[in-house]
């Protein structure tokens, strides 16, 4: 079996509290396995529920796991006590994985304080060669000389993923490597000023992460929330 | 259908700004066409183009418009150096059109004495075969929580389902016998969601209503060229470890806007070669003459000066105009000012440390309104003749967004900020810390204290005045709430400035979720006028 199929959240801990105002937070930390060698982007959020009734959505978390890094965790606030104090849980997550990369090397500026602007170079052919599937491409890499490093800022058409949330990681590589995640929608998005550390030469590649279906798995029948 | 007529018709005030820094600031007022009675909510970008590549995109940012407001303002900002300024740009947009709502009607819990009040869960109610939906477009509402406290610290709240998150979004509305609260339109970003909450003072009856709105696919306009684009602000130079100025490039390709001039550039590069050598132990001499701010043109004259009297008391009442025309190349945003009157050789009274803020461009006119009394033992009637002296000094400003820190929900957690900012004044780099408190007040345990903290060097060789560093809360709702402020009279080169300040009593429902943001604005004096005229009393 592929490790695509069981990546499984297991909730390692999880604490709830209630304060005489009423706030009601928490979290719950969850180490993800089966994970691929070369990792997954995953969101995820708690759904609260007091008997069936769900009382409480919590904000998504998202993180890069990878078997260095395999945990996640969700917190959950807002104003909630007496019968409406939630008495169970449940997860939703959803993972993305990668469909699709592209890399270019943009050409770097001479001196201090300047911008240089690269397009995708054309083949033989005239077609685009920074160009991925569905139409996506890059259209265009900016590099800053900010003091001898780098602030570089990529312009992505999207394609077809336009209104999936699709997930990118962009990661610059010259002397040492740096990385941005970012969700995106929209016929464009634009990642500004990344630093990459000053060098010879610049490797710019951005990476598309799709989303899946969100899973929605029960996590606690008979949570404890203490009072403080 | 009404969404697909729904059009971008006109692109007002589409302008662009290029800093001599190098930052091209767009904005975009898009009007769109044949809304709907109920209105519509959009969800925009801007995407910039250089020729025909793309060199930056807004975020998606959404607003709700109607026929009577149907337009939406659109911004970017980017490095575009000297040669990446965009010449022309596009809107990229969707609509999201209203669902018909769903009204609930819910009971009020009781109000009883527990401190955090009493919770209602509503639902659907549940027949032996089916159930009963709230469904608004693709959202079902899964539960109404309603909370009843002492006092008026109600709240009302949805949780809700959506078979199309990304492509649905919603707004609330809650009135209970004659108040009422709504949310602004929120897009929802996954399947299940909580509202914002809303506060209202419960009474009776609850009427909640939920509005789903559906999105449209993505939409792009033609692609339309700057028509107006402006070199803003110099920035002067920034000088390297061995005291050598960068080089200095005007962004001013597209532009029809005045530049400047090879004299002032020169002159930039002088004032920063004499700039201030911040390196550890070092001496800051500084300047013998303030040439500098005598560069800049004022015209100031006074057009208005009638006199009452003498009254009963024998004193003279003086009501008196001045006007000032900034016929400097800076944008000045505030104007301080003294007249003194002389009369036989002597000064008599004066009206002094007026301060207004403006914002005058080059030719703009700044008009300032005041009185003087006059007392009748210094005034000869016989030589009904004063000397006005006036003296006025012009300030430009620097406003610095500091960016925000969310309010930690434990007490005694020190958070903090860093921000790069772009300035003239100040070091690059502000951090500022934030800390939540018990009350001062050990008894009052519904209430705590925010504490802010930063500090600022003047990296500048001049002085930098009336120093403001104010903090707005804003809470979980994004709703703007109190102010505070720390300020600093005046700042010398080459020193700094600590500022503390506080939200007090803050009410602990208040902090949850909520964040501070941060502003730092002050003033540079850019020129001095003084001027002398004679005005005769009627007497």
């Amino acid at each position: 079996m592929s490790k695509k199929e069981t990546i499984e959240f297991l909730l390692q801990e999880c604490e709830f509290t209630v304060d005489e105002d009423g706030y009601f937070s928490g979290s719950a930390h969850f180490q993800v396995t089966n994970l691929p060698d070369d990792g997954v982007v995953a969101q995820a959020y708690l759904k609260m529920q007091k008997q069936d009734s769900v009382v409480l959505v919590s904000n998504v978390s998202e993180g890069r796991l990878s078997e260095a890094d395999d945990t996640l965790y969700v917190g959950v606030a807002g104003m909630l006590d007496g019968n409406a104090t939630p008495d169970s849980f449940f997860l939703n997550y959803r993972i993305y994985r990668k469909i699709d990369s592209i890399e270019t090397t943009p050409s770097l500026p001479s001196s201090f304080g300047k911008q240089s602007l690269s397009v995708s170079p054309k083949g033989f052919l005239g077609g685009k060669k920074w160009k991925g599937g569905g139409n996506r491409e890059i259209s265009s890499v900016l590099v800053l000389n900010d003091e001898g490093d780098f602030s570089v800022s990529t312009n992505v058409k999207l394609g077809k993923t336009a209104t999936d949330n699709v997930g990118l990681f962009v990661e610059n590589v010259s002397d040492g490597m740096s990385d941005q995640f970012v969700l995106a929608r929209g016929e464009v998005v634009s990642i500004k000023n990344q630093y990459a550390a000053g060098a010879e030469t610049l490797q710019n590649r951005l990476m598309f992460y799709k989303p899946e279906k969100w899973v929605a798995v029960a996590i606690r029948e008979n949570i404890e929330v203490s009072r403080n | 259908m009404a969404e697909q007529s729904i059009e971008l018709v006109e692109n007002h005030g589409a302008s662009l700004e290029v800093s001599s820094d190098g930052y091209a600031y767009s904005t975009v007022e898009a009007e769109f066409s044949n809304i709907p009675e109920t209105g519509v909510a959009i969800e925009a970008q801007i995407i910039l183009f250089k020729e025909d590549t793309i060199v930056s995109a807004s975020d998606p940012a959404d607003c709700e418009v109607t026929s009577e407001s149907p337009t939406f303002w659109l911004s970017d900002t980017f490095f575009s150096g000297t040669g990446q300024v965009p010449d022309s740009y596009c809107v990229c947009f969707r609509v999201f059109k209203p669902e018909d709502p769903v009204s609930i009607s819910a009971p009020v819990p009781p109000e009883i004495s527990r401190q955090s009040g009493s919770f209602l869960i509503h639902e659907p109610k549940k027949g032996f075969l089916s159930k009963e939906k709230w469904n608004t477009g693709s959202i079902t509402i899964e539960s109404v929580i309603v909370k009843n406290a002492a006092g008026d610290d109600d709240e009302v709240f949805i949780n809700l389902f959506s078979k199309k998150p990304l492509d649905s979004g919603f707004r609330v509305q809650a009135e209970s016998s004659g108040n009422a609260d709504e949310t602004i339109f929120r897009l929802v970003d996954k399947p299940h969601l909580t509202s914002d909450y809303l506060r209202i003072h419960l009474q009776e009856d609850l009427n909640v209503t939920v509005t789903g709105y559906t999105a449209s696919g993505w939409s792009m306009s033609d692609k339309k060229p700057f028509l107006d684009i402006q070199n803003i602000e110099a920035v002067e130079p920034e000088v390297d470890d061995e005291g050598v100025a960068e080089e200095v490039v005007d962004s001013e390709p597209e532009s029809a806007a005045p530049t400047k001039t090879k004299k002032q550039k020169t002159k930039k590069s002088e004032i920063s070669n004499e700039g201030v050598n911040t390196s550890s132990g070092s001496w800051f001499e500084t300047k013998v003459t303030s040439e500098s701010y005598l560069t800049e043109q004022f015209r100031m004259a006074i057009t208005q000066f009638e006199n009452d009297g003498p009254d009963e008391d024998g004193d003279v009442a003086v009501d008196f105009t001045i006007e000032i025309e900034n016929e400097s190349s800076k944008e000045i945003s505030l104007v301080k000012w003294d007249l003194i009157v002389d009369h036989n050789g002597t000064s008599i009274d004066g009206n002094v440390n007026n301060s207004e803020e403006c914002l005058l461009d080059k030719g703009d006119t700044f008009e300032a309104s005041s009185y003087l009394r006059l007392s009748k033992a210094y005034v000869d009637p016989s030589k009904p003749q004063l000397e006005l002296k006036g003296y006025a000094k012009f300030y430009e400003r620097e406003f610095l967004k500091l960016g925000e820190i969310e309010i930690p929900e434990a007490l005694h957690e020190v958070v903090s900020t860093s921000s790069k900012v772009k300035t003239d004044f100040f070091n690059d780099e502000i951090t500022i810390s934030l800390v939540r408190l018990p009350d001062s007040d050990e008894s009052n345990v519904k209430e705590q204290e925010v504490y802010l903290k930063s500090s600022i060097s003047n990296k500048s060789d001049f002085y930098i005045e009336d120093i403001e560093f104010k903090c707005v809360f804003i809470d979980r709702t994004g709703s703007e709430g109190d102010e505070t402020f720390d300020y600093n009279h005046a700042l010398a080169p080459n020193s700094g400035a600590f500022f503390q300040t506080s939200f007090y009593s803050m009410p602990k429902s208040k902090l949850k979720g909520a964040k501070v943001e941060f502003f730092l604005k002050a003033y540079r004096l850019v020129g001095t006028k003084i001027f002398t005229d004679v005005k005769t009393l009627s007497l």
